[in-house]
Parts: structure tokens; C-alpha cells; sequence
């Protein structure tokens, strides 16, 4: 099933920072998953149930905050890494290893879907990032900001009123409740299906936490 | 760390592994749904009024009365009740027969602030044929009087405070059904009703008790939003609670205005999750497909 | 004794007498008013127990006070209409025994109106697909099982009432509580008659039969006698073939049919018995059902019999699934959506099921009679199933949307079966009588279903037994040929 060898040359993928980030985050969003869709599912049987099993609403607010913190602390850590490559690395913006989108991810795509119609005869290349991949760290990227700033004004309105008229917050509530339910359906079972039951990597894609990729 | 252990040694757990987590989110969803209650709003008032279930009259807080007590002789103006030659028999509703100013006598307080307020002025143009009507509710509703929100021969005492406001949430939603669907999405509506939290605020709270103060203008909202957010200013009252276009009233068109900016937002990210899920679904089922085939050529 | 003691003796039996008389109980003046007073408010206003005889008793003596009395009416447009309820004194009579406000729950209060109507579903569940399947679920219970003649369309909630006047536009009285005998199908002709205004088929037509569980929630009896005889022609041609299997030798042994019957059931319990079982199970699960040796010649091929193959199953589990919940739970939230065709869960899936089905034999056509790929071979066989299975779901959709089309429903509620639909927004630009039509309809899809389990053990849709056979085995016995699926 799975061609891995860990010799000293299988590349490494994902420095330790980024694992440890993942794991972090792994967490930190399903404990913001279960305590925000209790609230925004509220009329629901399961939701009045974990609200019962965590002691109230009060506290599952002050979980979802502290999830939220956390959370959001790993994304301000990665862009703090994100500027010790830049400037400290001297790292490429572009490039093969590079995260950010280019004309060879829409030649991936077009290739990719002649492969799933058995117009072509083995998937593409990738290079370290898959034009998939990348689609889902920018997705991820808007999403935790949106939900992040839409996140602190219904956590401070009376401060951000201060600034801004009265029914933004109506407006980050919708934004918050919408972008939460993309992002959900989208990591438990677009992410965690093509991670765990894809047969190229059945049982789980395990390099996000041995930090290798698969040697081909 | 030995990686090699993390690769093939996950690879040995994995079934069992998957098994336990289903198992946990099986166990958690049987037993949350087992023990939740549900937030339960009383019954609405279909029934019959001309039978007292005395076994629910013994429980209520009027249980200690007798029926003269409230009701009298039922002899007025020479005519005896249940009068067939009468020119409203069977017709008027029992709200408009009976003379609620009797409830004074142990109620004062509560009838003075209900003299006061918005209902009781509903209920005076009501009774003036030539006063024009102001439709609140957008219905044919009549106007309040005590009977219509307070059950007088069930209704309970010494309930806590989150069932006083599931019940008032009921009573309130028969003449306003749009605000009260509107409070139920806002999280005070969610948190109040839903999680049965007291902290939340329920009707009365902002509305005050009896003298349903209507809070368009924003000093009277903020004293209102500052009982429990003492930080707020001015523009915290912009937030708007009863986010429907059936809740805002024709006249106040900047409401109406931000009300129809939330719904379109609304339909916007709706119509981003929709086409990204379609995508994200519609990718996923194709690669599966085509891999497993590769996989099963390949044995 | 003497003289004096006499006189004491009565002088003191005299006092005591006097005495005693006066504690005799004695018309107080609480008794006074019981006997000739005024009554108490709640003599009549205590809320009388309907679970007991008594309180039966009680709760109607109040109601009959006015109801009872031929006085008792209302006027409609000038015209006296009366509420007199005849009092039914026959013991027969199934609701004898009932309060009117057992049925009449809100009624008994000021204003004397009831806002909910009479409430039979308080003791009785809706019918099943056996008497009166789910289009029946927009009608009320009074307008089938109460004598009164005329019915009609209430456009406010599209049920069938019974209705307040006659075809004169007369006021008539709804008073009388008589129960019409439903068994004698005659009586279903009060609203299934050739121009109707209620939007039922022109004609009563007989319920499914067990046999079309397969893609509808169906009752547990063979209805029209024509799927009784599809029945036995399939039953006579399973037999035929196993029959013929048999011809053949198990494990040596020729001759003897008993022999080779009790060798090959010998076989089968001890491999359900042994740990071969799991193996066959996931194979099973792995080939039967998600057809995986279709997945690994071709996604192509997969995607079309999955198409047909996956909806057809997933139709037969839900009909089953509703079959079984009805039975044992017809009053649930489930039953009563899965029961409704118009439920949007209910409608959406069986439009969508039924695309998918029509979708997969759309494009076996095309890829036998347009592509032509070297690899098939289409012959007469082939062609009929197609035709059959095709038939039956294009005969089925055009049903569908001519049941929309004819009982009115709004397009808030019809727009969830978006194809049924669509379709009757299409047949409605034909100005044709649909009422008349929808029989004749039903009864075609009736036969192309009846004739479609007919011919399975005859003709290529004998393969739903004859493939998931083989592959069991071949699983048992270890033997594979590599060169088919």
C-alpha cells in the first residue's frame, strides 16, 4: 500500500514547527467545532446535550474563546515562521517548494481531471504541493482570519461599536456561523477523507506527522 | 523518534483505532441525546376554559381562592350568566366578558404598570370605535388584557427564571410570532431558550414587565442593553435583535434596510458554501473513484 | 314501683324522647339551599374526567343541554341549519362510548368555535398503502368515513372536507354523526368520479401489491390478481431453473436429485458456520453491493449499473425501512414523512433515485445502440430488460406528475419531486381530461411492474441472482475465472 522507505534521503517535508503547528491546531479546532456549532445548532437534541455535558453555555464560551486563542496563536506563529524564512532563510516566494499558487497547479488540475475520466493514464506530478493542497492552506488561510476577526467583534461588541455601526455585528454573526459550517464539513470530511481513505494512502497520510513524504 | 514505528505500527492500530473513535462518538451522541432535555414551551391554549381541571387549578397560584372570589355572583345587571337571550352568546371571546379589573385587588402594582404601557393603550383604541387602529402585530389580533398572556386558573408561582421566560416566550409569540422566531435565531433567543441559561435575557427583560416599552428609539434600548452589557454606547443598539423583514415595522426604512443587508449576506456565504461544497464533494467522489480502480487493476 | 316511680319513669322517658327528637338531624339551613338553591358554578364547570364512564356521561350531559334540543341551530345566509346531534343509542356504534370532547377538543370554551376541527388522530393512526395510501393524506377523516354526501377542496390547506353546502350552494347540517360502512368500495365514488372538483382519480383503483416493495413503500398483500399471476410465472420459472441446475452433478453424485440436494445443503450450513463466513460476507459487501470488479475494469461501466443497480437498491431498503417502521410505529415523525409522497425528504429522493435510474439505462443505450464499442454484443435479451426497466420508470414518472397536475398541489411543496413537477407544468400546456387518464396510466405501469418480475428468471435480468451465485461459489469452492468479471 504505501512505498515509503525512511532512508536519510526520503526528503523532509515538514519541519518540526509545522507538525507541531498541525497537531496544535488539530485540536484546538475540533474543540472550536463542538463548542460553536452547540451555539449555532442550539435547537438541536445533541447540542442541548453537550451543553449539559460541559456545565452550560457560560462555559462552553469560555472554551470556544480559549480554543479560539490557541488556535489562532498557531497562526500568528506561522506567519512569524513565514518571515524567519523570508528574511532569515531567504526563501522563494515562487518556486516548486513554494506554497503559493502558479500556472503549473492549473496544468496539475486540467491534468488531473482528464486522469479521473481515464482520459490520461497516470495523475500528474506534483511538485512538494499539490494544486489540492494549496487550494485548501489559502481556504484555510481567509477562513481562520475571517473567523478570527468576525470572531473577536461578537466577542467585544460594545467595543466595536465604538467604531462601527450596530448591525456589522448581525453581519459577523452570519459570516461566523457560515464560514464555520464550510470549514467543518470541508476538514472532517473532505480533509480527513482524502487523508485517511484515499487508496494511494490508506490507512492515513502520515506525513504531516513524520514530517516525510512518500517516496515514489 | 523512530519513524519507522509511527509508519508501519499506525498502520497495525489503525482499524482499532478507527473503531474506538466511532465507538466514542456513538457513545457520546446515545448518551447526549438520552439525557438532554428539551426546552420545553408550554402547550398553546387550545382547550376548553368552560371545564376547570381542578387537579391543575389545586397546583396554581390561585388555588386558594373560590370562584366568587374572582368571579362574583355571576348575576350583573339582572342577567344571569350563561344567557342564551344575550346578543354575544357563545360569541365573545371570555377575555372581553370579564371585567380584569378585579385582578387589582392583589395585583395593584403590576395593573398600574400595565395601564401604562403599550397594551393597555392597544386595548383603549380597541374599545373606541373611532380611534384608528395601529396594527403592531399585522394580524386581527385583539388587543392583551391580563387573560391573554396569563392563564388565571393554571398559571404556576415560584417558577425559576428561565421557565417564566419559556412561557413568556410562548405567550408573547401568539400576538408576535415573528419577533418571537426572529428572538429565537438571536443568541439571546439560543442561549435563554435553547440552553436554558439564566443569564440570557428573555422578553421582559429588555420589554419590560407590563409595560412593553417598544425600544425604537436608542436611549431606551441602551438603558435596556446596559442592564447586562454595562459597557455598551449608543451605537451598541444598532445591533439589530429581530433580524426579519416581518419583525421590522414598513415605516422604519434604515432598519429595513440593514435587516435586508444581513439576508443578503446570508445568501451570499449560503451560496459560497454551497458551490464549494459542490466542488470540494464532486473532486473528492472522482479521485476516490478513479484511484480505487487503479488500486484494484494493480492485484 | 310505685306511683311517683311511674310518673319519674315517664317524666324522664319523656324528656329524653323530647330530647332525642331534638337531636334528630334536622333541615339545616345549608341543606335548605342544596334542595332548592341556586347551583354552584362548579356543578357544571368542573373539568369532568373522560377516561371514566361517568365523566363520558357527564361531559355530554353538559354539551347535550343545547345540542340535544331540536331548537338547537344556526342561521346560515337567512336558511336555519340545525346542530342538533342525534343522540346515538345504539352500543354498536363505535364512538358511543366517547365524550364529544374527546374528538371535539377546543370547542368547549367562548368564542363557541373550534380552531382545530374534530381530532380523530388523538386515538386513530392514518392509514396504510393497504386502504388508503398517501395522496388520502390531504383528505380528512370525515369526508370518507361520515354519510354526508358532498365534499370539496379547501384552497386554503388543499384538503378534502366535507362540505357546508350542497351542489345548490343549500346549507347543510353536519350535525349527524353517522359512520358510512367504508368497506363497500361504492362508497369511495362519493369524490372518485369522472369530473370531480377535488382533484381524485376518475376511478377507485385498486392498492400496490406486495411485489412493488422494489422501489415503493407497499402493503404486505398481492392487490390486483394480475401480480398474483406475475407471481406464479416467476415462482414457475425460478423452479424451471433450478430445475435445470440440478440436472447437473454435486460433488459426484449423478443420479439422485435427493442425494444432491442434501449434498449441496450440507455444504451451505457448514460454510455459514465456520470462519469461511466472514470472508463471504466481505465479499459481499466488497462485490455485491459496491461492485467492485465493475470498479476495477472500468469507472465508466461502474458509474452506469451502479446508476441503476445502487438506486434500485437503495429504493428497495427504503421502501422496506418504511414498511417496517409503519408497522410498528404509524403515528411517528418518519413513518408519517416516508408514508407522504409530498414530504420533500420522501419526494426529493424518490425523484432523484428514479433519475438515477432512468440516467443508467439512458446511457446503456446510448453505449449499446450510439457508441457501439467492439466489446458488446446487444442482442434481443438485452434490448427487452432495457426496455422494460425504462418503460416502467418513464410510465412511473409521467404518474407522478400527472398526480401532481390533478390533485393541485401548490408548487412550495410539489417542487421538492423537481422532476414529477416539471412534468405536470408540461402535461398541464395538453389540455387533456387527466382525471380520466390517471387510471389508465396506473394500470400500465401496474403491468410493465407486473411484467418486469415476470420475466426475471427468463430473460438478462436473471443476472441479480445468477452473478451474486457465482460469485459465492466461487469464494467457497476457491475457483476463479480470471478471463470475466
Amino acid at each position: 500500500m504505501q512505498a515509503t522507505s525512511f532512508t536519510p534521503d526520503t526528503p523532509i517535508r515538514f519541519s518540526v514547527i509545522h507538525r507541531l503547528l498541525h497537531l496544535v491546531v488539530m485540536f484546538g479546532f475540533t474543540g472550536l467545532a463542538v463548542t460553536g456549532l452547540s451555539l449555532g445548532l442550539s435547537s438541536t437534541t445533541p447540542a442541548r446535550g453537550f451543553m449539559w455535558l460541559i456545565g452550560g453555555a457560560s462555559h462552553a464560551a469560555m472554551l470556544h474563546r480559549y480554543c479560539a486563542v490557541v488556535t489562532y496563536g498557531c497562526v500568528v506563529i506561522h506567519a512569524l515562521w513565514f518571515l524567519y524564512y523570508k528574511f532569515g532563510l531567504a526563501g522563494a516566494w515562487t518556486g516548486p517548494d513554494s506554497i503559493v499558487p502558479s500556472l503549473k497547479d492549473l496544468k496539475d488540475f486540467k491534468h488531473h481531471l482528464a486522469y479521473f475520466f481515464g482520459l490520461e493514464k497516470t495523475p500528474p506530478r506534483f511538485d512538494k504541493f499539490s494544486y489540492m493542497e494549496k487550494i485548501e492552506y489559502w481556504a484555510l488561510f481567509i477562513g481562520m482570519n475571517t473567523m478570527g476577526i468576525t470572531g473577536l467583534v461578537l466577542w467585544y461588541p460594545e467595543c466595536f461599536t465604538r467604531y462601527i455601526p450596530g448591525f456589522f455585528v448581525n453581519l459577523a454573526q452570519t459570516l461566523h456561523f457560515y464560514e464555520a459550517v464550510l470549514a467543518v464539513v470541508v476538514k472532517f470530511f473532505i480533509h480527513i477523507g482524502m487523508a485517511h481513505f484515499r487508496p494511494e494512502t490508506y490507512p492515513a497520510d502520515t506525513s504531516i506527522f513524520t514530517g516525510r513524504s512518500h517516496k515514489k | 523518534m523512530n519513524r519507522h514505528i509511527l509508519q508501519s505500527g499506525f498502520r497495525k492500530i489503525y482499524p482499532l483505532y478507527f473503531g474506538i473513535v466511532l465507538a466514542t462518538i456513538a457513545l457520546i451522541l446515545i448518551g447526549i441525546c438520552g439525557k438532554a432535555g428539551a426546552a420545553m414551551l408550554p402547550p398553546s391554549g387550545a382547550g376548553s376554559d368552560w371545564f376547570i381541571d381542578m387537579n391543575r387549578f389545586a397546583l396554581s397560584a390561585h388555588a386558594a381562592l373560590k370562584c366568587d372570589d374572582c368571579h362574583g355572583s355571576m348575576i350583573v345587571n339582572g342577567l344571569q350568566h350563561s344567557d342564551e337571550k344575550r346578543p354575544d352568546f357563545l360569541r365573545q371571546s371570555a377575555t372581553r366578558t370579564y371585567d380584569y379589573a378585579r385582578c387589582r385587588r392583589c395585583h395593584e402594582l403590576s395593573f398600574k404598570r400595565y395601564l401604562e404601557g403599550g397594551h393597555a393603550k392597544a386595548l383603549r383604541e380597541e374599545k373606541d370605535p373611532s380611534k384608528e387602529k395601529k396594527q403592531v402585530t399585522g394580524g386581527k389580533i385583539m388587543a392583551p388584557t391580563c387573560g391573554e398572556c396569563h392563564a388565571s386558573h393554571y398559571e404556576r408561582s415560584g417558577l425559576s427564571r428561565v421557565a417564566v421566560g419559556q412561557r413568556m416566550l410562548g405567550a408573547c409569540a401568539s400576538c408576535h410570532p415573528a419577533n418571537a422566531a426572529s428572538y429565537r435565531n438571536n443568541i439571546h433567543g439560543r442561549v435563554g431558550i435553547d440552553l436554558g441559561n439564566p443569564k440570557a435575557a428573555f422578553c421582559t427583560d429588555c420589554h419590560g414587565a407590563h409595560t412593553v416599552d417598544s425600544l425604537k428609539k436608542p436611549q431606551t434600548a441602551l438603558l435596556a442593553c446596559k442592564r447586562c452589557h454595562p459597557k455598551a454606547e449608543t451605537e451598541f443598539t444598532g445591533i439589530v435583535i429581530h433580524a426579519s423583514l416581518e419583525s421590522v415595522s414598513a415605516a422604519d426604512a434604515p432598519k429595513r434596510a440593514e435587516v435586508l443587508w444581513i439576508h443578503r449576506i446570508r445568501w451570499f456565504a449560503l451560496a459560497v458554501l454551497a458551490l464549494s461544497l459542490a466542488f470540494f464533494v464532486a473532486h473528492s467522489f472522482l479521485w476516490l473513484l478513479r484511484e480505487i480502480h487503479e488500486k484494484l487493476r494493480k492485484h | 314501683m310505685s306511683a311517683k316511680g311511674w310518673m319519674g319513669t315517664a317524666i324522664a322517658g319523656a324528656v329524653i324522647i323530647i330530647m332525642g327528637l331534638a337531636g334528630l338531624p334536622q333541615a339545616s339551613a345549608e341543606m335548605d339551599t342544596l334542595e332548592t338553591g341556586k347551583p354552584v358554578c362548579l356543578d357544571c364547570h368542573r373539568q369532568p374526567n373522560i377516561h371514566t364512564n361517568e365523566g363520558v356521561l357527564t361531559a355530554n350531559a353538559f354539551c347535550n343541554g343545547c345540542h340535544a334540543k331540536a331548537e338547537c341551530r344556526r342561521t346560515v345566509d337567512g336558511k336555519a341549519v340545525s346542530l342538533q346531534v342525534p343522540v346515538s343509542a345504539a352500543k354498536e356504534n363505535p364512538h358511543h362510548y366517547s365524550a364529544c370532547i374527546h374528538c371535539h377538543t377546543d370547542v368547549a370554551r367562548s368564542p363557541h368555535k373550534s380552531q382545530t376541527g374534530a381530532e380523530c388522530r388523538a386515538c386513530h393512526s392514518v392509514h396504510g398503502e393497504s386502504t388508503a395510501h398517501a395522496p388520502h393524506l390531504r383528505v380528512d377523516c370525515q369526508a370518507c368515513h361520515f354519510k354526508s354526501k358532498f365534499v370539496e377542496l379547501d384552497p386554503k390547506d388543499n384538503h378534502v372536507k366535507l362540505a357546508h353546502s350542497d351542489l345548490e350552494s343549500m346549507p347543510i347540517s353536519l350535525a349527524d354523526h353517522t359512520l358510512t360502512d367504508v368497506k363497500d368500495l361504492k362508497s369511495c365514488e362519493k369524490c372518485h368520479f369522472s369530473d370531480n372538483r377535488i382533484g381524485a382519480p376518475a376511478a377507485v383503483l385498486p392498492s400496490k401489491s406486495a411485489l412493488c416493495i422494489l422501489c415503493h413503500n407497499s402493503p404486505l398483500s398481492m392487490g390486483h390478481p394480475i401480480f398474483g399471476v406475475a407471481l406464479l410465472i416467476f415462482l414457475v420459472g425460478v423452479l424451471a431453473t433450478l430445475r435445470f441446475w440440478y440436472l447437473g452433478s454435486v460433488q459426484g453424485e449423478e443420479n439422485s436429485l435427493h442425494r444432491k440436494i442434501s449434498l449441496s445443503s450440507e455444504t451451505i450450513w457448514n460454510i455459514i458456520f465456520s470462519r469461511q463466513i466472514f470472508s463471504l460476507l466481505k465479499m459481499v459487501v466488497l462485490d455485491i453491493i459496491l461492485q467492485r470488479r465493475i470498479l476495477k475494469e472500468s469507472v465508466g461501466r461502474w458509474s452506469m449499473h451502479s446508476l441503476i443497480f445502487s438506486a434500485i437498491l437503495i429504493r428497495f431498503l427504503l421502501s422496506l425501512f418504511t414498511a417496517i417502521i409503519f408497522y410498528f410505529h404509524p403515528d411517528g415523525d418518519w413513518a408519517l414523512a416516508l408514508i407522504d409522497k409530498n414530504n420533500p425528504f420522501t419526494a426529493f429522493a424518490n425523484d432523484l433515485l428514479g433519475l438515477f435510474i432512468l440516467l443508467g439505462i439512458l446511457w446503456a443505450v446510448v453505449q449499446r445502440f450510439i457508441i457501439k464499442p467492439v466489446h458488446v454484443a446487444t442482442e434481443n435479451q438485452d434490448n427487452i430488460a432495457l426496455l422494460i426497466i425504462g418503460t416502467l420508470i418513464f410510465l412511473g414518472f409521467i404518474l407522478e406528475g400527472v398526480r401532481i397536475l390533478v390533485t393541485g398541489i401548490p408548487a412550495e411543496i410539489a417542487g421538492y419531486s423537481f422532476i414529477g413537477y416539471s412534468l405536470s407544468k408540461i402535461l398541464s400546456v395538453f389540455g387533456l381530461s387527466w382525471k380520466s387518464i390517471y387510471p389508465y396510466l396506473w394500470y400500465a405501469h401496474g403491468i410493465v411492474g407486473a411484467l418486469f418480475v415476470a420475466y426475471l428468471p427468463f430473460g438478462k435480468m436473471r443476472h441479480i441472482f445468477n452473478t451474486p451465485l457465482t460469485y459465492v461459489l466461487e469464494e467457497v469452492s476457491g475457483v476463479r475465472n480470471e478471463k470475466r468479471i
